[in-house]
């Protein structure tokens, strides 16, 4: 008999209301595009002076669950995964909706659901997103990776039904790069040529008296932004380092800027990020004895700012 | 020491009533279906710019763990605080004075 086919797999999500208590009905169905969710299974062994050179017996720490599933970004889910993320989201409109997603003091639980070769159905409760990745290079769609911890599993001896019967896939094609309209620094500039950014929520798995983690609590928030910049003028080499466009000598502050990323496939139907004060981290310049064009890969962190830390605006024609 | 102490002191003939683990499950379920309390309230309101910016008069709010919350423009709302902050940074929302 052949092996199983593992491109013949699913992933459904809802956010919950509060820890352990299960959705009714999935938000989302995502087809993996990397990744994987999967229960973690964490084991040691004993070690102590009884004579024997046959290493000591295994057993279990802690069950839980644990992954970094990809999938690609497509405006009518991404706004629950950055909800997800984020943990807040303001929804207007009626035909055409408007989600505005920012950082909350507390993280949504979520359940995942995971179909394989049509016989393993596992269902992954009390999760939250430790960190999420979007991105994408030049001309290629965008991807969303999350990394995932969470509670506990359950196998499923068939797949869900009724109202947690896994809704269709989305069949709207995923946002592209080459969809981008970029602004840093409040002006629109074409010289960008990637975009990567980081939403890492720094969870810790809290466990107790049981291999079941007690809670899943966040941490830190930070939100770090990456782009590849063609490398046309000093000016933001010189702000990065010699604190002005026109700056000579080096600054001891930190330069702050501001930036904004939208990927639109029409007017109704977008995903736009704005960072209102970001620092630079990173602006490297680098010689090439091949002589190819120079491109920067710029590394840059969220700042505080009255106006938000990061706010991401999803366009689609789904309500919640 | 008498015996009924050891007895005592091992479990030994004293075998619970009630399955620990079970006892203890039951524990965990009652703290999971705790309502979070909010330490207090922000009375807050649509923001005039925002509803502006979205072309609407009311905006639905999700926070998580919480239930969701219409704001309606020109109305106050009380909205619970928690960590002795504003419970979302959306700009939707905006705090009254």
């Amino acid at each position: 008999m052949a092996g199983l086919r593992g491109n013949q797999a699913f992933l459904v999500a809802a956010k919950q209301s509060g820890k352990g208590v299960e959705p009714t009905k999935w938000q989302d169905k995502y087809f993996f595009s990397g990744g994987n969710i999967s229960p973690s299974r964490g084991t040691d062994q004993l070690a102590e002076t009884d004579s024997n050179r046959n290493a000591g017996d295994f057993y279990v720490t802690q069950t839980a669950v644990e992954g970094s599933p990809e999938v690609y970004v497509r405006d009518d889910s991404v706004a629950h995964l950055l909800e997800y993320a984020l943990g807040a989201v303001a929804h207007s409109g009626e035909a055409d909706f408007t989600h505005t997603i920012t950082p909350s003091a507390a993280l949504p639980y979520v359940t995942f659901g995971k179909q394989q070769a049509g016989v393993l159905f596992e269902q992954f409760n009390d999760v939250k997103v430790d960190e999420l990745t979007i991105s994408a290079g030049t001309a290629a769609p965008l991807t969303a990776s999350f990394s995932v911890q969470g509670r506990s599993a359950v196998r499923k001896t068939e797949e869900w039904k009724a109202e947690l019967a896994p809704p269709a896939a989305s069949t709207v094609a995923p946002l592209n790069y080459n969809q981008a309209t970029v602004k840093v620094g409040g002006g629109a500039t074409s010289l960008v040529s990637s975009f990567e950014v980081t939403i890492s929520n720094n969870l810790t798995l809290q466990q107790t008296d049981d291999s079941v983690p007690f809670d899943v609590v966040e941490g830190t928030l930070a939100v770090s932004l990456g782009f590849d910049m063609i490398f046309e003028d000093l000016k933001e080499y010189n702000k990065f380092h010699y604190g002005g466009e026109a700056g000579t000598t080096q600054s001891a502050t930190i330069f702050t800027t501001s930036a904004e990323f939208e990927f639109a496939r029409g007017e109704k139907n977008s995903l736009k990020f704005t960072f209102p004060k970001i620092a630079y981290q990173e602006f490297p310049v680098e010689p090439d004895p091949g002589g190819g064009p120079v491109v920067v890969s710029v590394r840059a962190a969220a700042q505080r700012h009255t106006e938000g830390f990061v706010t991401a605006v999803v366009k689609n024609q789904v309500a919640t | 020491m008498a015996d009924s102490s050891i007895d005592e002191i091992w479990n030994v003939d004293n075998e619970p009533e009630v399955d620990p683990k079970a006892e203890k499950q039951a524990e965990t379920d009652a703290q999971e279906t705790e309502v979070v309390v909010a330490e207090a309230v922000y009375t807050v309101k649509l923001s005039e710019d925002y509803a502006d910016s979205v072309e609407a008069d009311e905006v639905t709010v999700s926070v998580a763990n919480y239930d969701d919350f219409k704001l309606v423009r020109g109305e106050e709302y009380d909205v619970p605080m928690i960590q002795g902050q504003l419970l979302v940074e959306s700009p939707a929302v905006e705090a009254v004075e």
